[in-house]
C-alpha cells in the first residue's frame, strides 16, 4: 500500500464526511464549468453564424438590432432599405459580395427569408433533399424546421405576416417545398428560405390593387439588409464610414457586435462567477474542518505512524494526498455535473442552434476546473498537513 | 541492548528529568517501574530517538542514539525498534493484515504479504490477516498490535502499560507472549508499567536466568509543569 492508496482508504474510512466534503467541491466546480460552457458555446454559436460576413448594412437604427435580426434571426429587423441603395453597393469596389436578406413573415414561427443562392453558400450547405429555388414561391427549409413542422418535398403552406407565428396569413399566395437542407449547426436549420422575389409578390399580391399600384410598388421595392463580404480586409477601414455618412443606411459590423454583447452579457456571467467562487470558498472551507478534524481524530495514529518510523513529511504526505483525492474526485464529478447542467439547459430551454450549439464539448478553458480544484483542496490541506508534521510525539505519548 | 549514562531531558521551562543509568544486554527484558508522571514516557521517547536527550549518553542495539540526525532517527527507529502502544491504535479503515503494512509504509519499504502473515502467524492469529479491527476481541488486537511490532525483526520491543485494563489471567498471558515473542526475535524487550503483577511476574519463573530481567525505578517527581 502506497501513499496514494492509504489516503484513499483514509478518506473512505469516514464515507459521509468524504461524500460531503467532495458534492460540496463538485457544486462550486459545476457551476464554474457551466458558466465556461456556456460562454463558449454562445461565443461558438455566435462565431459561426458571422462565417464570412465582414458587414451588415440595413436601416437606420441600432447596430446590435441589425446584427440580431439579420445574421443571428433573434430580433426584429430596425426597418427596410430600398433594393436600388443595396443594389449600389456592388458597385462600391470595396465590396466582393452582396447578399440581400428579406424579413418579414413566418411560417409556424420559422422565419421565411427571402434571399439569393449565395446565403446558404455562405454556411456551405447542402440539400438533403430535393434542390434549391429557381423561382419565386420556392422554398427550402433549414433541418430543424423540416424536422419540428414535417414538411416534405412538394408539400404548400402559406405563410403569415410578422416574425413570430400567428400573424394575418397570406392565404392567396402558397409556398412550395422544392428542398430540404442538411442540418449544418447554425441559424439556416431553422429558416426557411426562398427568393427575395417571392416576399414582394406575396406582399404585392395582398396590397395591390390593379397593375398602375403594381408597377409603382415594383419601383419601390425594398429589402430588410444586406450581408457583405469585403474584397480586402482594408474596407473594414472605409467601406462602414462610407455607408453610415453617404447613404441612407447604416452599416453594422457583426463581430464588433457581438464583441459588445457578449461583454453584456459578460456582466451577468461576472455575478455568477463571483457566486461560483463563493461555493468554492465554501467547499475549501468544508475540505479544511474535514482534514482537520481527521487529524485531531487521528492523532494517536499519527503518533503511531511516527513510532512505527514514519518522518514527519511522509505523515504530511499523506494528508496531502487525502486532500488530492479530493481534488480529484471533485473534479471529476464537477465536469460531469456541469455537462449535465449544460444539457439540461439546452434541452428544455430547446436553445440549440439557437444561442448554442448544444452537444458535449470539452474546450480546453475547462481545464481550469481541475486545476481549480486541486488548488482549493490541496490548499485546504495545507494546514491539517503543516499540524501533522509538527505534532508533538512526546506530549501525545503522555496524553492517555 | 540499552545503555544509558547521566541521561537528562528537559521540557521547556521544566527542571531537567535526570535518569538512572541502566546496561541492558541485548536479548534482557527491562521493566521500566513507576508511577504516572515520573517520565516512563519520556525514557520511551529517548530510546525510541523520538527526541534528542538535552544531556548524558545513550545508545540503543549498538546505536548512538545523540549522533543521529532527524531522518536518520527515523529511519533507524522504522528498522530497530518495535512499539506496543497502550492504545493499541489499529486504524479502523484497514484491515488487520493492512494494519501491519503500515509499519512497511511508515519504513518507506515495499509491502510485503509473506512477512505480514509470517508475523502474524507468529503470534498465533494468522487467520484474522483479513479482519477488520472492529472485529477483534481485545486479546485479539493486542496480539495483532503485537505483530504489527515485530513485523521488521526489531532489536527492541517496547511495551507501554501492556497490562492496564486486562485481568490476571489475561495479564499473565499477554506478558509470556510478549517474553517468548521478544526470545525469539532475539530483542531486548522493554515494558513500562506501574502495575506489580509484571514485576511479580519477571520475579517468577521467567527469572530463572540471573540477569535476565533488570528493573529501572523511577521516582515519582515533585515536578511543577509549567506552562510553555
Amino acid at each position: 500500500m502506497n501513499t496514494l492508496g492509504l489516503a484513499w482508504r483514509y478518506l473512505w474510512s469516514r464515507p459521509l464526511s468524504a461524500v460531503l466534503n467532495v458534492l460540496l467541491l463538485a457544486l462550486g466546480l459545476a457551476s464554474i464549468t457551466f458558466l465556461l460552457l456556456v460562454a463558449n458555446q454562445v461565443e461558438r454559436a455566435f462565431n459561426r453564424d458571422l462565417a464570412g460576413i465582414d458587414v451588415v448594412v440595413g436601416a437606420k437604427g441600432s447596430p446590435m438590432q441589425l446584427i440580431l435580426s439579420g445574421v443571428l434571426h433573434l430580433d426584429v429587423p430596425p426597418g427596410n432599405v430600398p433594393l436600388s441603395a443595396v443594389n449600389a453597393l456592388k458597385n462600391n469596389p470595396l465590396v466582393a459580395e452582396v447578399i440581400p436578406i428579406s424579413l418579414g413573415d413566418n411560417f409556424q414561427g420559422y422565419r421565411i427569408v427571402g434571399t439569393s443562392l449565395a446565403y446558404p453558400q455562405l454556411y456551405a450547405a447542402t440539400l438533403a433533399q430535393g434542390r434549391m429555388w429557381d423561382a419565386p414561391m420556392q422554398v427550402v427549409l433549414g433541418a430543424t424546421v423540416a424536422r419540428t413542422l414535417g414538411l416534405g418535398l412538394g408539400q404548400t403552406f402559406a405563410g403569415s405576416h410578422g416574425l413570430a407565428g400567428g400573424g394575418h396569413a397570406h392565404g392567396d399566395s402558397a409556398y412550395t417545398v422544392v428542398g430540404v437542407l442538411a442540418p449544418v449547426g447554425g441559424v439556416l436549420d431553422r429558416l426557411i428560405l426562398t427568393d427575395t422575389a417571392s416576399v414582394w409578390k406575396v406582399h404585392e399580391d395582398y396590397t395591390a390593387e390593379d397593375a398602375q399600384d403594381r408597377a409603382a410598388m415594383e419601383e419601390e421595392r425594398e429589402v430588410t439588409m444586406a450581408l457583405v463580404r469585403y474584397r480586402t480586409p482594408l474596407a473594414a477601414i472605409s467601406f462602414p464610414r462610407w455607408v453610415n455618412t453617404s447613404t441612407e443606411m447604416q452599416a453594422a459590423a457583426p463581430a464588433l457586435e457581438v464583441t459588445r454583447l457578449l461583454h453584456m452579457l459578460g456582466l451577468g456571467t461576472d455575478v455568477l462567477r463571483a457566486f461560483a467562487g463563493l461555493l468554492l470558498l465554501t467547499a475549501g472551507l468544508g475540505v479544511f474542518i474535514a482534514l482537520w478534524s481527521a487529524v485531531r481524530e487521528r492523532r494517536g495514529d499519527l503518533v503511531l505512524l511516527r513510532m512505527l518510523g514514519a518522518p514527519p513529511t511522509r505523515i504530511a504526505s499523506l494528508l496531502l494526498a487525502e486532500a488530492l483525492w479530493l481534488g480529484i474526485l471533485a473534479s471529476v464529478s464537477g465536469l460531469l455535473l456541469g455537462q449535465l447542467f449544460m444539457a439540461a439547459l439546452v434541452y428544455f430551454l430547446g436553445l440549440d442552434s439557437v444561442l448554442l450549439t448544444g452537444g458535449l464539448q470539452w474546450p480546453a478553458e475547462l481545464a481550469v476546473v481541475p486545476a481549480l480544484a486541486l488548488a482549493v483542496s490541496l490548499t485546504a490541506a495545507l494546514l491539517p498537513a503543516w499540524g501533522a508534521y509538527r505534532s508533538d510525539v512526546l506530549q501525545l505519548l503522555q496524553t492517555r | 541492548m540499552i545503555k544509558t549514562s547521566a541521561l537528562q531531558f528537559a521540557y521547556p521551562g521544566a527542571a531537567p528529568l535526570h535518569f538512572p543509568d541502566v546496561d541492558v544486554p541485548q536479548g534482557v527484558t527491562l521493566l521500566l517501574r513507576g508511577p504516572s508522571g515520573s517520565g516512563k514516557s519520556t525514557w520511551l521517547a529517548l530510546v525510541a530517538a523520538l527526541v534528542p536527550p538535552t544531556a548524558g549518553s545513550l545508545e540503543v542495539a549498538g546505536q548512538n542514539l545523540t549522533a543521529l540526525g532527524r531522518v536518520q532517527a527515523d529511519a533507524w527507529r522504522a528498522r530497530t525498534l518495535g512499539f506496543l502502544p497502550q492504545k493499541l491504535h489499529m486504524s479502523v479503515a484497514l484491515t488487520v493484515a493492512q494494519n501491519l503494512g503500515l509499519a512497511f509504509w511508515a519504513a518507506g519499504v515495499a509491502q510485503d504479504r509473506r512477512r505480514v502473515d509470517a508475523a502474524l502467524a507468529a503470534v498465533g492469529v494468522a487467520e484474522l490477516a483479513d479482519r477488520l479491527p472492529e472485529q477483534l476481541s481485545g486479546g485479539q488486537a493486542q496480539r495483532v498490535a503485537l505483530a504489527r511490532a515485530v513485523l521488521m525483526q526489531p532489536r527492541v520491543i517496547a511495551a507501554d502499560e501492556p497490562t492496564a485494563s486486562l485481568d490476571d489471567d489475561a495479564a499473565r498471558e499477554g506478558l509470556q507472549l510478549l517474553h517468548s515473542t521478544a526470545q525469539r526475535y532475539g530483542a531486548t524487550l522493554v515494558i513500562a508499567t506501574h502495575d506489580a503483577r509484571v514485576g511479580d511476574f519477571f520475579a517468577g519463573p521467567f527469572a530463572v536466568v540471573p540477569g535476565n530481567v533488570q528493573t529501572l525505578r523511577l521516582p515519582r517527581l515533585e515536578r511543577l509543569e509549567v506552562a510553555a
